[in-house]
């Protein structure tokens, strides 16, 4: 819910969102959304191969000014530790961990400035995980710019994942910590 | 009308209801247990129709305009509120979307066939005005509610996708065009169908009833091309209207799906 807040695909009910010392309006807030980019925890899929999927983003206005740079998918493919026939898998054969792979790749070839992601991990065996993490970990490591924030229901993922973690338990504290990250700025 | 027109007499109907026992023969030897239905059904056909005829014969003989005006406000009030009883799902304003996209499509598309088309006088001639917006509007009603039906279904099973191209930065638009794209196909097409098959596989109901009133077929299919049109016209728009103001109810300005509003049905048609 956090999340889904932040990503603005949910109104709040009270407070405003802040992004980069500007309020988040109507006219800012597609070009906000490209900027921090949500990834679910059961990504949705279209019809059709992987790659159709990476290409869906470049099908929207926003991203007019970009294009699909195969190269770059490529490199995080890699990181994700598969190859190039990884691409022309159609979508609904895909595993949890692998519809959560193309998620990631999806939004993470389009350099966002922040990445929200909700339980990425929640529903994947350990082996996926373990490469969302690495993939997550190295985009990071990748671009000074960025920030990311990772809903986790597991401590350890959170000390391993994460700089600096929040505690939530039930409404008191999710609304201390709502306030907390309301102004997200790149480090 | 013609010469070669026969009235039918009271015996003439109890003879064609006799024809009902042919269901309930049939219902009882198979055990279809649709007997009591059947005898409901046939009172209603009856009664309905022999009662609509002393109505439209009391609207034809008031030469008055408002009594036309009436007669077709009621028809279009009924057509809507039942436009958006279909499907599982529904939102709050649903059944005001439905009425609007009803009342407008018809009354529009109608008053063209009728003033620019067919140049009735008076303006309100209520043996034209009144079929014909009939007809119109029981088109409109198959498409708007086969609209709203696929609309909110859709929007229902592809929220995850809606929601993901809003995430990726899609405007409503670009996030709701797919269903929209699906919802006014789905409404467009039982009209679509009709047009391609009338007159090989069907006669239509209008056309049949003014050869039976002596018309000459040659004339009879000028009145139902212009008939078609009308209907496809019709149900093109109000489907499209439909698809919108769903689309307006369900998406904001700030380029959110409120799919909260968009809940199972209730009992009285709406979702609280």
């Amino acid at each position: 819910m956090l999340l889904r807040l932040l990503a603005s695909l949910d109104a709040p009910s009270s407070g405003s969102l802040t992004w980069r010392g500007q309020a988040v309006t109507r006219r800012n807030i597609l070009a906000y959304r490209r900027a921090v980019a949500y990834v679910a925890q059961r990504p949705a899929m279209f019809d059709g191969s992987v790659e159709d999927n990476l290409r869906i983003p470049y099908t929207l206005a926003i991203y007019r000014d970009a294009r699909y740079d195969p190269a770059a998918v490529e490199t995080l493919l890699e990181a994700a530790g598969r190859d190039a026939r990884f691409l022309a898998k159609s979508a609904d054969e895909l595993s949890g961990g692998e519809a959560q792979i193309t998620a990631l790749i999806r939004v993470l070839q389009l350099r966002p400035a922040v990445l929200l992601l909700d339980e990425p991990t929640a529903a994947l065996d350990p082996d996926s995980a373990a490469t969302v993490e690495a993939m997550v970990n190295s985009w990071f490591e990748a671009s000074p710019a960025a920030a990311f924030a990772w809903i986790s229901h597991n401590p350890s993922q959170a000390q391993r994942v994460g700089n600096r973690t929040l505690h939530m338990e039930a409404g008191r504290v999710q609304e201390r910590v709502q306030e907390r990250v309301q102004e997200i700025k790149p480090t | 009308m013609n010469a070669s027109y026969t009235n039918l007499s009271n015996l003439d109907l109890a003879l064609a209801a006799a024809l009902i026992l042919v269901n309930g023969a049939l219902s009882l030897a198979l055990g279809l247990k649709l007997e009591r239905r059947l005898a409901i059904a046939a009172v209603r056909t009856v009664v309905q129709l022999l009662l609509v005829g002393q109505v439209l014969a009391w609207v034809f003989r008031s030469r008055h305009w408002y009594v036309a005006v009436a007669m077709m406000t009621l028809m279009t009030v009924v057509a809507g509120l039942a436009a958006s009883r279909r499907g599982q799902r529904a939102y709050r304003g649903m059944r005001t979307d439905g009425m609007a996209s009803i009342w407008i499509s018809s009354w529009l598309v109608t008053a063209f066939g009728l003033f620019v088309i067919i140049r009735i006088r008076p303006w309100y001639e209520p043996q034209y005005a009144i079929p014909i917006l009939g007809m119109v509007l029981g088109n409109a009603l198959t498409g708007v509610s086969l609209g709203l039906e696929r609309m909110t279904e859709e929007l229902t099973s592809h929220r995850s996708q809606v929601d993901l191209l809003l995430a990726l930065g899609a405007s409503r638009w670009e996030a709701a065009r797919r269903p929209a794209v699906q919802a006014v196909r789905a409404g467009m097409i039982p009209t679509l169908n009709a047009m391609s098959i009338v007159g090989v596989v069907s006669l239509p109901g209008m056309m049949t009833g003014q050869v039976l009133a002596g018309q000459s077929p040659v004339e009879a299919v000028r009145y139902q091309i212009v008939v078609m049109f009308l209907i496809a016209a019709a149900s093109a728009l109000g489907t499209t209207l439909a698809v919108l103001a769903t689309y307006r109810r369900l998406f904001s300005a700030e380029h959110r799906f409120r799919a909260e509003r968009l809940g199972p049905r209730t009992e009285r048609g709406t979702s609280g």
